[in-house]
């Protein structure tokens, strides 16, 4: 591939995920940071562009998770309920317009209040639009793992007692 | 409640500076992501407002927090001047720009890497090494899989790094927080990407025998007990917090645990969260059970002598536009600005009122971090009153004051003020590129002109 074949096909990928990416990103560490990420993302996607993925969101997530981790370190920011709270209604304010504010509220309050695991798992494949089998190769564990977690995670939702339908997984091994 | 309310929820596309969007791809572009400029962020456009990090909560918070992150001992109060009931008026905007290499003098260029993978320092030891973490980066950026990283010490004078743990681990760890003196250095291991995972250990290695020691291992199986971003060290004992979620409310408490391992961490303090270290005093939140929203009450704990006391709070608490105060036996600080979940960004007006009867009110800092909006970390660095301000991408800036000259210098952009050494006279600063970490160094603590 020539070189300007392959700007432009950076171009296009850019233009088509970074979007998404940004918002991983945001709901991580914020707005503000989510411009470092989501420039250092593709920053490593143009070195790496022989090792990249079609399609390549998958893997360019994978990259903003490492770089978020980085991010996180770096920062040496707490993340407590609140703040996630905020982060999660920062980028979840344009959507679910018909949904009642209070209603909306407490979902993210119960979303906010998940374990990593599970919240993480929920929203990779709900939000970012993983497969199940994509989410398990991010985060090194097994497919049904995966699903075991969102489970607890939707189940936790919807009862909204959350230590009650947590419970210790054996499958959660990588 | 539904839990298709999440899927409903699903984020829109986020409204992104088309500005910033060209420039950071042209960028990235034209000079292969080494030595770009990536186009500096602009203010995020659709911020909600806040629902942390106002009022008390900066009060006591965020400042108990960064002298934490700085080590700092507990001599930083400014000297009583007699009494002088005045009051003075300083612009920050004033101020003059240190340059690195020229009015702020570099006494380190600190290594980048260590056996070529990236490692970042973030503070002192009381013998004057460095606290550093490396993280080694995977082979497939893109499988999303974290490397394994590990705490070093670097030596500063022989220009040499000690690794203190590279055992490979059960599963992969990052390194949260670190915090050490001449015999002893302490850390925490988290499992994931976020720092308050529940999957945490705390170690400590013992720098004459070269032994690490496991003084405490966590996993809550239902997520719900976290690990609290904190860990320091005075006297032999290390102390740290776990905080909960909601579906375990009021088990949070802080922990104690000596350094030798000899025996396993205990409650030092139930129902409270959020340590930090100054001097021998520990300082720690207790947040109401009841009422999870409101702010906590901050005490101190003397380690040496047992005592507990409450932390004062600040009698402008309740003006409009509070954000913030801080207290020394010496003074005590209050800005004024940005209401809480006010997005009108109204600046922050920082007043300092000595115990001598002076008060200096300051203009409006620079101020652009909706995080931590307002002046804070106030300490004393010779003949200066140091004032950290946070920028917008976390960065956290530091304000040199002399009260008595109304002189006032400021570190270079896009610097942030990462630790002080434990004889106050350098500093170890960061600088940011846009891509990320940039070079750390440590620098002198300018005199008075």
């Amino acid at each position: 591939m020539g070189v300007r074949q392959r700007e432009l096909a950076f171009e296009r990928v850019w233009r088509d995920e970074m979007p998404r990416i940004f918002m991983y990103a945001a709901r991580h560490v914020g707005s503000a940071d989510a411009h470092d990420v989501a420039a250092e993302t593709f920053t490593v996607a143009w070195r790496r562009w022989d090792d990249i993925t079609d399609p390549p969101f998958a893997w360019l997530l994978g990259v903003a998770r490492h770089v978020v981790s980085n991010h996180v370190r770096t920062l040496q920011r707490g993340r407590r309920l609140d703040e996630r709270v905020r982060l999660l209604t920062a980028v979840s304010r344009s959507s679910g317009q018909h949904l009642d504010f209070s209603e909306r509220i407490e979902a993210l309050q119960r979303l906010a209040a998940l374990g990593e695991k599970e919240r993480e798992a929920l929203l990779l494949t709900a939000w970012d639009g993983l497969t199940t089998d994509e989410a398990a190769t991010m985060l090194g564990i097994s497919p049904a793992a995966v699903r075991k977690r969102i489970s607890r995670a939707r189940a936790a939702i919807d009862v909204g007692d959350l230590a009650a339908t947590a419970d210790p997984d054996p499958e959660e091994k990588p | 409640m539904r839990s298709q309310i999440i899927d409903e929820l699903r984020p829109t596309d986020p409204e992104i500076d088309p500005t910033w969007e060209v420039e950071t791809m042209r960028s990235i572009l034209e000079n292969g992501g080494r030595e770009t400029s990536i186009a500096t962020r602009p203010v995020w456009q659709g911020r909600v407002a806040g629902l942390v990090l106002v009022a008390a909560t900066i009060a006591v918070i965020v400042g108990g927090l960064v002298v934490a992150r700085q080590h700092l001992p507990a001599d930083d109060i400014r000297p009583a001047k007699p009494v002088q009931k005045t009051v003075q008026t300083i612009d920050p905007s004033e101020a003059t720009v240190l340059k690195l290499g020229d009015t702020l003098d570099v006494v380190t260029e600190l290594p980048k890497t260590f056996a070529d993978e990236p490692v970042s320092f973030s503070g002192f030891t009381d013998d004057g090494m460095l606290l550093g973490v490396v993280r080694p980066q995977p082979a497939d950026p893109g499988s999303g899989e974290l490397e394994q990283a590990f705490p070093v010490l670097y030596d500063l004078d022989a220009e040499t790094f000690t690794i203190l743990d590279d055992r490979v681990r059960p599963e992969t760890t990052q390194i949260a927080r670190a915090s050490g003196d001449a015999s002893t250095v302490v850390w925490a291991e988290v499992v994931g990407t976020m720092i308050d995972h529940s999957t945490f250990t705390i170690y400590a290695y013992d720098r004459a025998s070269k032994k690490v020691t496991t003084l405490g291992d966590f996993d809550d199986p239902d997520g719900q007990i976290v690990y609290g971003n904190d860990l320091v060290m005075a006297g032999g004992t290390a102390y740290f917090s776990m905080p909960t979620y909601p579906g375990k409310a009021g088990q949070e408490a802080v922990y104690s645990v000596p350094v030798d391992g000899s025996t396993p961490p205990e409650v030092l303090v139930a129902g409270a969260a959020m340590v930090t270290l100054s001097g021998d005093k520990l300082t720690y939140g207790v947040r109401d059970p009841k009422d999870q929203g409101a702010y906590p009450t901050l005490f101190t704990y003397d380690v040496t002598t047992g005592k507990t006391a409450r932390e004062p709070v600040s009698e402008h608490l309740d003006e409009p536009g509070f954000c913030g105060a801080e207290f020394s036996e010496k003074w005590e600080t209050w800005c004024v600005g940005q209401e809480y979940n006010d997005d009108s960004s109204e600046p922050a007006m920082l007043t300092i009122k000595e115990t001598s009867g002076r008060t200096t009110e300051f203009e409006p800092f620079p101020i652009d971090s909706y995080n931590v909006p307002a002046p804070h970390d106030l300490i004393t660095l010779g003949p200066w009153t140091a004032i950290t301000v946070t920028t917008d991408d976390g960065q956290d800036r530091k304000f040199l004051v002399d009260l008595d000259t109304k002189q006032m210098k400021v570190f270079p952009d896009n610097t942030s003020f990462t630790a002080l050494s434990p004889d106050r006279s350098t500093a170890l600063i960061s600088s940011y590129a846009g891509k990320g970490p940039g070079p750390q160094r440590i620098v002198r603590i300018p005199e008075a002109d």
